[in-house]
């Protein structure tokens, strides 16, 4: 009799948070792929066919597109091994530090997004020299979050963990990850000189589900610097970017964008 | 001028000499040689060498085409300089194979001969290129198509066949593994007792062994359907003998010669109670008697001691024990079968015996390196019995432990239809003999022992479940004995004589948590270490989340935790803050257990099931019903309990909040003992309270974090623990709770560009009640303030100041043992920083001075702690 009603009692308290929850049972937050706004702050910066903005200054252009974890799987097909047979080594896994690569959990059709991901480009026809800090980059919600653009010792920190551990194996799989990662992400140091571009990733934690809108803020591009490189012109840019949020059991099919 | 001619004369004369000297027989010139791919020819015969001289030739004869050598040459280095001879090993030796293919040239890495019937036939060599240039890892490789297949040869390899069966983190030995779409094989082998390390140099002679120990195994997968997996595994340890003809060896080993010297002539069996911590049951041995080759020996009478004579049996409660020594060299009386104790084919014991008893078993052969008895386990019983209902007739037979063996199958389904299943099911195999040097093989005992789980998962949004069973037997046993180099096996140096199927390594690492020999990636150096700790020196198990092999709450590796530290204690919390779920009941957080067993799936001794249920009631919120019915199967021990557990995050813009809820029923006297991570002791030995034997147990944790201010931050934590003890066990125990808060919050004022100020603030109040009647609860408070300056001089260099002010309140009038008094700390640092580039490396610089003055109440003069430091750290890299 008191076992039963222990098992009572905790039912009943099990039961308590479902009087909070109604319509929404069973549906999960899923978001569509990120479009740039078609009016965009600022007669310099247009909208491209490839779903990127592009910022212009005279011959200086800053072009950010947005990618898709499908686009960055096809950037780094070569490190995402099609492994065949019944026996998934796990070792032998995606090593695209931008997104799971092909694999998804087994009880979910479809792949969990890893980051946020833009592409960065800089042609310089138009000063001496310009300078791009990803430091100074971040993405702004219209419900106000921030994010700030994540840093290689950032990214390094997370693919860090328990490489060392498990055989040498892993700890391959996390160097080849982070030369990947010192090839592709937008570097922070480089002066992009008059003639040359300039691109790489910009790499911000995934969107919440709540996030809409938002805008990319490249603060302080340097575009004249003294005797000591210290800037003495700089410019302030947005790029502002919409989603589609809903709730759903499984998440729509996108048309898939080209590289 | 008649000097000069005569000069002229003399070198004329010298010149003719010489020619003289080196001009060749006469012969006739013949170019050919042999022009043939290196192989194992002999030396043949060579046309061009047949000139049927009597002088010595101090030059091949058969290379006077490639060389144009003479029979003697004169050596003058005045144009062309000496060079000095060359290393004739430089590019190795030729190698051939057993059937005398020629291999290549170059150097013999590792050999593994068995050699039989031969003494020290077993040899193993490592070259010292083994581990100079492979770094103790050798692969070979090959595949086609679908075919893969690869030889691997390591000291320290990840070895995981099932987690019954075999699972080692620093495998020493040979790996071979194939792979093709369907099917796979991985076929294992090693001489674990003397493995053998790197030669000294590329001629060292083997490191060889006349006993040793062999482990072999195999397993093999095969697809079967599209979602299910079958597998078959077998692992074997076995003791050999080189000198004995491989037909004679035997899987199920046989006793190495050190074992069978000599004769059994003196057997003690030891009878104790299963469960010393209960005393009010125990063993109870109603009789007992010894039989040689089938025959009862009534003449040997067992000395026996210990134990308490009651109603006409013996008995053995709490640590008290019954020894029964049975003299067997003088007590034996021949019989038609036997007519010498030293004839003795077999030694059997028959006991009867009730209730909690535990069996163990020692002879003159079963000894320690001082000659020490050590008990091996024999039988003991299920359940904690008092009434005697278990009475049972105990026959065994006498042996020395030969062979170890796992055989199992195991079956995994994945994902149809959100459904998973992992079952694995082994029967393990113990092989003894018994010793007697007038026998060199003598018939083996056998005992097996089983163990069996199974899992089963289903998740489809928003619900999922989950549901486990497993059975495992206390002496279900992954551990196999193995002897020294000579043979010999000290039983109590598990050390150096265990070889574990499944290792310890409860924080996943390279190294196990113990130490045995050559199986840890490194040698034992130091037996004292190896009897009192583990071999791994750092086991934190989920307290290095950023992998970097210091404790999470220690990160500069000092001797203050880090929440103990000053200037560090505002980011981080004790370790009493965390929450997580405590499936055993022992009041720590399952994740952050340490113990020093095999890590199989489940605990030895151990059966019984765990299932639960779930949904997500919405995204960010789960909720979860469960029940664990789980005995312990030796003593009868249950853990009865039923729980339900909330968890719901909410990140807001702004805000974050977690609530997580834990309520469990509980009705568990188990002992979980286990180790623990304490700063700043490391390991340390965690006995289980037994606090949840009738008991609702509940854990509430609430987080708030909120930042939606610039430059502003504020979190608050608070837990609550509370144990309701129920029925009788509130009577013996007082309800154990633990009530913590933290808040802290810190502002960041941006003064200039290169000036900035952080004051910040951090309350925490702790209270805690222990379920000791005998203990009162302890309380207090600490305020602490922190004002944070950085001042930068340069991009790369600046100055920070930081002040600390902390209250320490003690809310109980009395200060007892563990507590600390009321006091009041102030301290000052001030640090210089400088990052530069110096020779390739990023080098910091760090100097400056702390002072920390703490004024105790009770205590007059305050005490106070200077440190003045200067350090610099170089780095490679932005890591």
């Amino acid at each position: 009799m008191k076992k039963t009603l222990d098992t009572v009692v905790l039912i009943a308290l099990a039961a308590l948070p479902l009087l909070g929850c109604s319509s929404k049972f069973g549906l999960r937050h899923f978001a569509g792929p990120v479009l740039p706004k078609t009016e965009q702050a600022g007669e310099n910066i247009s909208v491209g066919d490839d779903r990127s903005v592009t910022y212009k200054r005279g011959r200086l252009e800053v072009n950010l597109r947005p990618l898709t974890d499908e686009i960055l799987n096809r950037q780094l097909a070569s490190y995402d091994p099609d492994s065949e047979g019944f026996y998934q080594n796990p070792y032998e896994g995606s090593v695209n530090p931008y997104t799971y690569g092909g694999w998804n959990p087994p009880e979910q059709e479809w792949a969990t997004q890893r980051f946020t991901v833009f592409n960065l480009n800089v042609k310089n026809y138009e000063f001496p020299k310009v300078l791009v800090k990803p430091e100074d980059v971040t993405l702004v919600a219209g419900n106000g979050r921030k994010y700030p653009a994540l840093s290689f010792p950032a990214m390094n920190e997370y693919y860090l963990t328990y490489s060392w551990a498990n055989a040498g194996n892993l700890y391959l799989n996390y160097e080849e990850r982070k030369d990947i990662l010192t090839r592709t992400m937008f570097s922070p140091e480089n002066f992009v000189f008059s003639g040359q571009e300039a691109t790489g990733y910009l790499v911000f934690p995934p969107l919440h589900p709540d996030v809409d809108s938002f805008e990319v803020q490249i603060a302080d591009l340097a575009l004249r610097f003294d005797f000591r490189d210290a800037p003495i012109e700089t410019a302030d840019i947005s790029f502002h970017f919409e989603r589609e949020l809903y709730m759903a059991k499984r998440p729509k099919v996108v048309e898939q964008m080209s590289d | 001028m008649l000097s000069k001619g005569w000069d002229k004369f003399g070198l004329l004369l010298l010149g003719s000499a010489l020619l003289w000297i080196t001009s060749s027989p006469a012969q006739l010139p013949n170019p050919y040689r042999d022009i043939a791919p290196p192989g194992i020819s002999g030396a043949r015969i060579h046309p061009g060498a047949m000139v049927p001289v009597v002088r010595k030739w101090y030059l091949p004869q058969n290379l006077y085409y490639e060389y144009r050598w003479r029979g003697w040459e004169y050596s003058n280095y005045a144009r062309e300089p000496y060079q000095r001879y060359v290393g004739t090993l430089l590019n190795g030796e030729r190698l051939y194979d057993p059937l005398g293919n020629y291999i290549a040239r170059g150097w013999e890495i590792y050999d593994w001969t068995e050699n039989n019937p031969q003494a020290f036939g077993s040899t193993i060599f490592k070259s010292p290129r083994f581990n100079s240039w492979f770094s103790n890892v050798i692969v070979s490789q090959a595949s086609k198509g679908q075919f893969s297949t690869a030889v691997t040869i390591g000291s320290a390899l990840r070895t995981t066949l099932t987690p019954l069966t075999f699972s080692k983190p620093a495998f020493n030995g040979v790996q071979w593994d194939f792979l093709t779409d369907k099917y796979g094989i991985t076929l294992l082998g090693s001489r674990v007792s003397s493995p053998g390390s790197a030669a000294i140099t590329q001629l060292s002679g083997p490191t060889t062994a006349l006993n040793s120990t062999r482990v072999l195994g195999a397993r093999g997968v095969a697809q079967v359907g599209d979602f299910g997996r079958l597998g078959l595994t077998w692992v074997n340890a076995h003791h050999a003998d080189n000198e004995l003809s491989l037909d004679d060896n035997s899987l199920k080993g046989i006793l190495t010669r050190p074992q069978n010297q000599g004769n059994v002539e003196e057997v003690v069996i030891r009878i104790s109670d299963d469960s010393p911590e209960s005393p009010q049951s125990g063993a109870v041995m109603f009789l007992e008697r010894i039989l040689i080759d089938g025959v009862v020996q009534g003449n040997i009478r067992p000395l026996i001691e210990g134990g308490i004579q009651e109603e006409g049996v013996l008995k053995a409660r709490g640590t008290d024990e019954i020894l029964l020594t049975y003299d067997i060299r003088n007590d034996f009386q021949p019989t038609l079968e036997t007519s010498s104790f030293r004839d003795a084919k077999k030694i059997e014991f028959e006991l009867i015996l009730a209730n909690d008893y535990r069996v163990e078993v020692t002879s003159n052969k079963q000894v320690n390196s001082l000659g020490g008895p050590v008990f091996l386990p024999v039988a003991q019983a299920e359940d904690n019995t008092t009434d005697g209902s278990n009475q049972r007739f105990l026959r065994f037979a006498y042996g020395l432990p030969t062979a170890n063996e796992v055989i199992g199958v195991d079956f995994n389904v994945t994902n149809i239809l959100g459904f998973d299943l992992a079952t694995e099911y082994v029967v393990n195999r113990r092989f003894t003999r018994f010793p007697n040097q007038n026998w060199r093989k003598l018939p083996v005992i056998k005992e097996t022992s089983q163990a069996f789980y199974l899992t089963a998962s289903y998740v489809n949004y928003p619900f999922f479940g989950y549901g486990e069973t497993f059975y495992i037997e206390p002496d279900y046993s992954t551990a196999a004995w193995m002897a020294d180099g000579t043979g010999n096996i000290d039983y109590d140096r598990t050390f150096r004589h265990l070889f574990e199927f499944v290792d310890d390594n409860d924080d996943q690492d390279q190294t196990p948590d113990w130490v045995r020999q050559d199986q840890g990636g490194a040698n034992v150096l130091f037996q004292e270490l190896a009897a009192t700790s583990g071999g791994d020196r750092a086991v934190f198990p989920g307290l290095d989340e950023n992998n970097d092999f210091r404790p999470d709450f220690n990160q500069n590796g000092n001797i203050k935790p880090d929440y103990a530290e000053a200037f560090l204690r505002y980011a981080v919390d004790a370790p009493e803050f965390l929450f997580g779920t405590d499936m055993n009941n022992n009041t720590i957080i399952d994740r952050f257990e340490d113990d020093l067993v095999a890590d199989l799936p489940y605990d030895r001794d151990r059966s019984g099931y765990n299932a639960y249920i779930g949904t997500a009631l919405m995204p960010g919120t789960n909720f979860t019903y469960g029940r664990v019915r789980e005995r312990e199967i030796s003593s009868g021990r249950k853990n009865k309990t039923t729980y339900g557990l909330l968890t719901s995050e909410w990140d807001l813009p702004g805000i974050q909040v977690a609530i997580f809820e834990y309520l469990k029923r509980s009705k568990d006297n188990v002992i979980e003992d286990r180790l623990l991570w304490v700063e700043p002791d490391g390991t340390t030995p965690f006995n289980d309270p037994l606090d949840a034997q009738d008991t609702w147990i509940n854990s509430i944790y609430a987080h708030l974090k909120y930042s939606g201010m610039e430059n502003f931050s504020f979190t608050s934590k608070a837990k609550y623990d509370h144990y309701w003890q129920q029925d009788e066990q509130a009577e013996e125990k007082d309800n154990r709770s633990f009530l913590g808060l933290i808040n802290k919050a810190d502002y960041t004022f941006y003064l200039s560009e290169s000036l900035t100020l952080s004051p910040k603030i951090k309350s925490t109040f702790r209270n805690l009640s222990p379920s000791s009647k005998e203990l009162r609860s302890s309380r207090d408070r600490e305020e602490t303030l922190f004002l944070i300056t950085r001042y930068s001089l340069l991009t790369q260099t600046w100055v920070d100041v930081g002040l600390e002010f902390s209250n320490f309140n003690n809310l109980k009038k009395t200060v007892q043992a563990g507590e600390e008094e009321d006091f009041d700390s102030l301290v000052l640092a001030a640090v210089f920083s400088n990052t530069s580039a110096y020779v390739g490396y990023n080098i910091t610089l760090n100097a400056g001075f702390s002072r920390e003055r703490k004024k105790i109440k009770g205590i007059e003069d305050p005490l106070s702690e200077t440190i003045a430091f200067m350090r610099i750290f170089a780095a490679t890299g932005d890591e």
